[in-house]
């Protein structure tokens, strides 16, 4: 598990590095992950990337070690779907404890929208998304600590640009709408959104991923609790997780406490390596 | 002669110092002579850190020829731009001094003549290896926009791991001899090409070298030269008219030595072909490239430095200890190179350590050091010279080298500075590897730069490790100056705001135009980091003048049409002023899209765009763009009237963008040393930061005082016009946000 256990750490950093937060990951840097040497023939490769015959460093990886297979990208809604359902995350896929929500996932029409009044409303799925699936957990109450409502969110796109012009769309709505109402009730305020692309802010786990962050304000639970929102994009699927804070947990590990963004991450790397399962060239 | 020529005879002939000669040179100890000529001398010298170095010093009198200093300059800046493991690297320079000079790092191993004279032609597989090397540095060479045009035997020479092409970088005129043809062993005509032979030389670029190795290569493999030897005559003949005689050429390499003996220069391969050619169907594993023989050359020689006049052991021997555990590979290589190099053990490795390819010396020192007390320390410009911020990283160069010379030329001076300039391309995946080249030499003490974001973020431990100070006048991005944990910076000082500030000055400066009420905001995510923390400060600025901004957010290399939907789209909504938070390839897209969709409304950008690019891409859609930068403009400066005179007395043109900040800067951490030196006897890396955060200095081109961060106290943003081509300063960005409010009673 060392492998999944190194992904992790990237994934972790992925999310968390770059500026909004201070966190205790490391980069990731030097832990002797070689690159796979994937078109490296050409003649306009930079120095260290060529098979050297003496001592040429391992660079950096510059691309994600990724090879989608057309064959096996959804075409259909079907297979759309078929996809996002396998990909998304159930509670087994956060952390022990994580039970599902009733209802568990979401309608195959479901497609929110943030209004002009930034209240999500329900919307139309666009033509170049061919399914999308939310699949809702939670860590149900339990010696003082209020429940802690998590989802996992699977949207496959017609295309990879589709998907990338959806990253686009998540990081806009933090900007235009720092406060949004997630429906009667329920609400999300101060909200900041920061990409990393591959190779960026220690995000090697996927081609794109974002982080949002803000408060989450709930009528039931008195106070204001975290909110956080990750999301990962692999080819032409994006994966998501979510996390509304609820009383008696923290977001971020210390040193005494795990915080909920563990099985956050767990959810969400779990996700990206389903997705590039299903995904990429077989050997 | 060529100013850059470093010819390296073999260390037995090296020659005592004469009663004439000096017996240092800026930072060089003088051990011996390595070679002289009618137009100079090359000595072997000795850093204060232990380096050696071929330092060649021209005489007073053929340095006064007509346009000699401009050449040696050129070619000592174009040899710079010049990185690459198998080249040996310029050290140092000084065209200005009485009798200009220049050092390069020392090789001790024999030239490719040598060894083949002594040990007959090498075998396939070191041919191979050897072709590898030297078509990645003539790669290297020719990506510097230079072509070597001497590349022969003994201009190769040969190191446990790996040959070096030296005397590079030499824009020389075909024909004229080198201080090389009386001093090396092997000088040998007939590795010219056609092209030179017949003295084209319009038509000499870089296929005469890749020619040149094909001559090298089959001379390696066969121990002739493929147009054989005598007359020059008949050989310029023979290699314009005559097939080359590649016999004995083995099976596997005689179609790539043909290919590149082509006639037609167009014919031959490039040096980055040979390169990937040689790598495809080289054996891969590490063992030793030489033949046994040849590596006890090697070995022996580096075990006569030994014997040199003031080479200390001790340290070698400390240096060798600490050093070999950094550079694992090479350091494994060359202790497995066989019994012969064990025997010489630490002399091999002190000589080694000064090799070109590897700048890693041992920053650390060991025990005791029976040094004599240092007079003479370097500051270091880490800058991309030939990336694509080579027209910043330049000009930075240029401001830092004007500091230095002016603090040298006074006579009052404390000690004396060098410079000591690397190159890193604007390469992040290189970067901390080329960073240790000034934070690994104990003697650099600080350094200007970075260029960029991602070379800085990337070369920060390095920095950070070694305890020096780097001050950059154009990286913004703000982790820069943020740890995690409760590790404060304390190694970094950003000389301009950083690119959250940025934005937030620059959407002040945009409230100066009282028509904005919506302004389009666009995050380009082509440089991720840039764009949200200059959309993010943008978002700040706007919010504090209560004026709400339309956001939109586009991936990365959208394409023109893209730009066309999303800006209609923001026009559509009622934009009234548009703000580009991105990179030049989307600015361009960007204001040609507005000039299109009939956008009426003002347009701003920052640092990312700020450039010849831009208005060149756009053209006439640039026109009237507000284009914040980091920087001033020094003609806007009366302070700097006597700093722009100098630069153009000693560059020729009048300092571009960045020169004047970094001349400042350096110059303000010049006056923190010669201060250090005044309280504690000699300058030090130790307490400079601290010392540089805390004090205020007012340079040419304005003040610099900084926050507990290490970041610019204040201000520092500057707003240009696009007008006719050409960026028009404005002034400063306000400091405070001007309210629409306000602007409605006034109207």
């Amino acid at each position: 598990m060392a492998y999944a256990d190194r992904r992790l750490l990237h994934a972790c950093c992925a999310v968390l590095a770059g500026g909004l937060i201070a966190t205790g990951c490391t980069s990731g840097a030097g832990d002797g992950e070689g690159p796979d040497g994937k078109g490296s023939t050409s003649a306009s490769t930079a120095p260290g990337t060529a098979k050297a015959p003496t001592t040429a460093p391992a660079p950096t990886p510059t691309a994600l070690d990724f090879t989608p297979d057309p064959k096996r990208a959804p075409k259909t809604e079907a297979e759309a779907r078929r996809l996002a359902l396998a990909v998304v995350a159930g509670p087994d896929a956060w952390a022990p404890g994580y039970v599902k929500r009733t209802p568990y996932l979401s309608d195959p029409d479901y497609w929110p929208v943030l209004g002009a009044n930034c209240s999500w409303e329900s919307g139309t799925r666009p033509a170049d998304v061919l399914a999308s699936v939310t699949a809702y957990s939670e860590l149900p109450a339990t010696g003082g600590k209020g429940v802690l409502r998590v989802a996992a969110t699977v949207t496959v796109h017609r295309t990879e640009s589709a998907a990338d012009w959806e990253m686009a769309s998540t990081l806009e709505e933090a900007l235009n709408c720092p406060d949004q109402k997630l429906r009667d009730g329920e609400s999300v305020t101060g909200l900041m959104s920061l990409g990393n692309p591959f190779g960026v802010g220690g995000n090697a786990t996927a081609h794109d991923s974002i982080r949002e962050g803000g408060f989450y304000l709930n009528d039931a639970v008195k106070g204001k609790q975290p909110y956080s929102w990750y999301q990962s994009r692999i080819g032409q699927v994006t994966v998501a997780t979510v996390v509304k804070g609820a009383p008696g947990y923290q977001e971020l590990s210390d040193a005494t406490t795990t915080g909920t963004s563990q099985a956050q991450v767990q959810a969400l790397v779990t996700m990206l390596e389903r997705a590039e399962d299903a995904l990429e060239v077989k050997p | 002669m060529s100013p850059t020529t470093t010819p390296q005879p073999e260390p037995g002939a090296l020659r005592p110092l004469l009663p004439s000669d000096p017996s240092a040179i800026a930072g060089y100890r003088l051990l011996g002579r390595l070679g002289a000529g009618g137009m100079g001398v090359v000595y072997l010298g000795r850093t204060a850190a232990g380096e050696l170095a071929a330092v060649k010093v021209t005489h007073a009198d053929q340095a006064d020829q007509p346009d000699f200093r401009a050449r040696f300059r050129r070619e000592v800046e174009a040899a710079r731009r010049v990185s690459s493991p198998w080249a040996v690297p310029v050290t140092g320079a000084d065209p200005d001094a009485p009798e200009p000079w220049m050092a390069t790092a020392f090789v001790a191993g024999p030239s490719l003549g040598e060894a083949v004279a002594a040990h007959g032609p090498l075998p396939e597989r070191s041919v191979r290896l050897l072709g590898w090397s030297v078509a990645r540095a003539l790669a290297a060479v020719h990506a510097a926009g230079l072509v070597h045009r001497d590349v022969k035997p003994g201009n190769v020479l040969l190191a446990v791991d790996g040959p070096r092409l030296i005397d590079f970088g030499i824009a020389r005129a075909t024909g004229e001899t080198a201080l090389t043809a009386t001093d090396m062993v092997v000088g040998t005509p007939g590795f010219l090409a056609p092209e030179q032979a017949e003295a084209r030389t319009d038509a000499i670029g870089p296929p005469a070298d890749v020619f040149a190795l094909g001559c090298l290569l089959a001379y390696a493999a066969t121990g002739r030269p493929p147009f054989g030897t005598g007359a020059v005559d008949a050989l310029m003949y023979r290699t314009v008219h005559d097939e080359p005689d590649l016999t004995g050429v083995p099976e596997g390499l005689l179609d790539l030595v043909r290919s590149c003996l082509a006639k037609d220069p167009a014919g031959r391969p490039t040096a980055a072909e040979i390169g990937v050619r040689l790598v495809e169907d080289s054996p891969g594993d590490d063992a030793e490239w030489l033949p046994a023989p040849v590596v006890r050359t090697i070995a022996e020689r580096s075990a006569r430095m030994l014997a040199l006049p003031e080479i200390d052991v001790t340290e070698a021997g400390a240096t060798t200890g600490a050093a070999a555990p950094e550079k694992s590979r090479r350091g494994f290589l060359l202790l497995a190179s066989g019994a012969a190099v064990l025997a010489v053990g630490g002399g091999a490795a002190a000589v080694w350590a000064g090799l070109g390819g590897d700048k890693e010396t041992d920053g650390k020192g060991g025990g005791k050091k029976p040094v004599p007390p240092r007079t003479s320390w370097t500051i270091g410009v880490l800058a991309d010279l030939s990336g694509p911020g080579r027209e910043i990283g330049r000009a930075q160069e240029r401001g830092a080298r004007l500091a230095v010379e002016q603090f040298n030329a006074r006579k009052d001076k404390p000690f004396t500075l060098g410079l000591k300039v690397v190159d890193d391309r604007g390469d992040a995946s290189r970067a901390l590897a080329t960073a240790k080249a000034l934070t690994a030499d104990p003697g650099v003490l600080a350094v200007l730069g970075p260029t960029g974001d991602a070379v800085a973020e990337a070369a920060m431990p390095a920095f950070e490790e070694a305890g020096l100070p780097l001050i950059t006048v154009s990286a913004g991005y703000n982790l820069l100056t943020m740890r995690t944990g409760s590790a404060a910076n304390a190694t970094f000082l950003r000389a301009i705001p950083n690119h959250i500030s940025a934005g937030t000055h620059l959407s002040f400066a945009a409230t100066l135009l009282p028509e904005i009420r919506r302004p389009g905001v666009l995050e380009d995510r082509t440089e991720d980091h840039y764009s949200w923390q200059v959309t993010g400060g943008v978002r700040f600025g706007f919010g504090q003048a209560g004026i709400p901004p339309h956001f939109r957010v586009v991936p990365a290399h959208a394409d023109a049409g893209a730009y066309r939907r999303v800006l209609g789209e923001m026009i559509d909504a009622g934009i009234d002023a548009y703000v580009h938070c991105g990179v030049t390839e989307t600015a361009v897209h960007a204001a040609r899209a507005l000039t299109e969709l009939g956008f009426t409304g003002p347009r701003f950008t920052g640092q990312a765009v700020f450039g010849q690019d831009f208005v060149k891409q756009a053209g006439a859609a640039a026109e009237g763009w507000y284009v914040c930068a980091p920087v001033a403009d020094p003609a806007t400066q009366k302070t700097a009237a006597a700093f722009t005179a100098a630069h153009r007395k000693r560059f020729g043109t009048a300092p571009a963008y960045y020169a004047g900040e970094s001349y400042d800067v350096v110059t303000m951490t010049i006056e923190q040393l010669k201060a250090q030196a005044k309280a504690d006897g000699k300058p030090a890396r130790k307490g400079l930061w601290a010392a540089l955060r805390k004090q205020k200095y007012t340079g040419v081109m304005g003040g610099y005082h900084f926050n507990e961060f290490g970041d610019l106290g204040m201000g520092g943003t500057f707003v240009f016009a696009v007008q006719n081509g050409a960026y028009k300063p404005i002034g400063s960005a306000p400091l405070l946000p001007k309210k629409p409010e306000k602007n409605d009673k006034k109207a």
